[in-house]
């Protein structure tokens, strides 16, 4: 993978970069943990609030927001590996050291 | 104030309100009967001794005792154990419309508002990061990578800002509902306190007999009324929060408020394939 690039490489940058991603995904997991403790708590609203729907309404959202947060998590998986794997190929040490696209592609959420 | 903090202990707080009630009632309906036993007694007794038509005692004649225990049979008694059972009942029906979890809610909101906390945390902005990384990387996967990078981020802090509403609307749910459950369990307290010095009054026969029925039932009636009324504040509470407060949690369902209809942003496929092929990849010199 040494002849991706003809230039001296600063991978270092790739990987501290993709270490970032790797902070926002923790970050996006813990904000999938908490607001998972939310998932169909909606009656706690009482028997009047849901009168007005706001019970189903708070379900609806932290349900949705949950997907949202796990497909962050993914999403953010992919970003810290492509530039992870970008950095190993221009460091050329191991030419199995890179992702092949299909397998970080695989990285996303479906 | 009373200090409730959960649901159970507001039941149960309520249900001992009702208790007191009812026991203030049956109590001060026993000490009249008690008045007019004794009252009869006497005249019994006085009777044997003076057997004359009509006697007096105490500024009372015999006929007042009758008519005071007439009133007390047929009307007092009747018409109060009737008021004081209708005021639990409805106290029982609208007690269990205010059932809520104010204890769970809040624990909610701080967890909501801890999303927040996660998602907006110190950090150099990605656009520095991307200048920085912009040094070094260069064509097709750096060009993707800028514009999904600064894609992803903001959807944390649209998300962030999505849970901190959800918080916040969810701390204000639980405040009212706490709130409204003290103005009921205070309002009772008073209210029987207002009802028992109401029937204590009634002390001798003659304000027996001119015991004011209607005064009583209608401080009993208070009772149900507020007692409505605090079902009611809180139903046209939750009503506001739904279809007038910027229908706030609507547009958090649709995602108008926080995360674009609430889904995680998608990297453009382009943006993808550019990313994740090695020929695309290239450096500055």
């Amino acid at each position: 993978m040494g002849d991706i690039g003809s230039f001296q490489v600063q991978s270092r940058e790739l990987r501290q970069e993709g270490q970032e991603w790797q902070t926002r995904k923790q970050a996006v997991q813990e904000a999938h943990d908490l607001a998972s403790h939310g998932l169909g708590k909606g009656h706690m609203f009482g028997y009047l609030a849901n009168v007005a729907g706001l019970g189903g309404y708070h379900d609806t959202f932290i349900s949705a927001i949950t997907d949202a947060f796990a497909d962050g998590v993914q999403t953010f998986d992919y970003m810290s590996a492509a530039l992870t794997s970008a950095a190993n190929a221009y460091d050329g040490a191991d030419s199995t050291a890179a992702e092949s696209a299909d397998h970080l592609k695989s990285r996303l959420p479906r | 104030m009373t200090d409730i903090t959960d649901w159970d202990q507001f039941a149960s707080e309520v249900q001992k309100r009702c208790q007191e009630l009812f026991d203030k009632v049956w109590g001060e309906l026993d000490r009249m009967a008690k008045v007019l036993n004794d009252a009869a007694d006497h005249f019994d007794w006085v009777g044997l001794l003076f057997p004359i038509p009509k006697l007096i005692w105490d500024a009372l004649t015999s006929d007042d005792v009758e008519r005071a225990i007439d009133k007390f049979n047929n009307e007092i008694l009747p018409q109060l154990e009737q008021k004081a059972k209708d005021v639990v009942a409805d106290i029982t029906k609208v007690v269990g419309t205010l059932a809520g979890d104010p204890p769970g809610l809040k624990k909610l909101s701080f967890d909501y508002a801890a999303c927040r906390e996660a998602l907006v945390y110190p950090a150099p902005s990605i656009q520095s990061e991307i200048q920085q990384l912009g040094k070094y990387w260069k064509g097709q996967a750096y060009s993707a990578y800028s514009l999904a990078a600064g894609e992803q981020v903001k959807a944390m802090s649209d998300a962030a800002l999505g849970m901190e509403r959800a918080a916040d609307m969810t701390n204000k749910g639980a405040a009212k509902i706490l709130q409204l459950w003290v103005d009921l369990n205070d309002k009772l307290i008073g209210g029987i306190v207002d009802v028992a010095k109401l029937l204590s009054d009634a002390t001798t026969v003659d304000k027996i007999l001119s015991f004011e029925i209607p005064t009583v039932v209608s401080a009993i009636g208070d009772l149900i009324a507020f007692v409505q009324s605090i079902a009611k504040t809180l139903e046209d509470y939750w009503v506001g929060v739904g279809f007038q407060d910027q229908l706030d949690w609507v547009k958090l369902n649709n995602g108008a408020t926080g995360l674009p209809h609430n889904t995680w942003p998608v990297i453009h496929p382009g943006e993808v394939d550019d990313m994740s092929d090695p020929h695309d990849w290239g450096v500055v010199a």
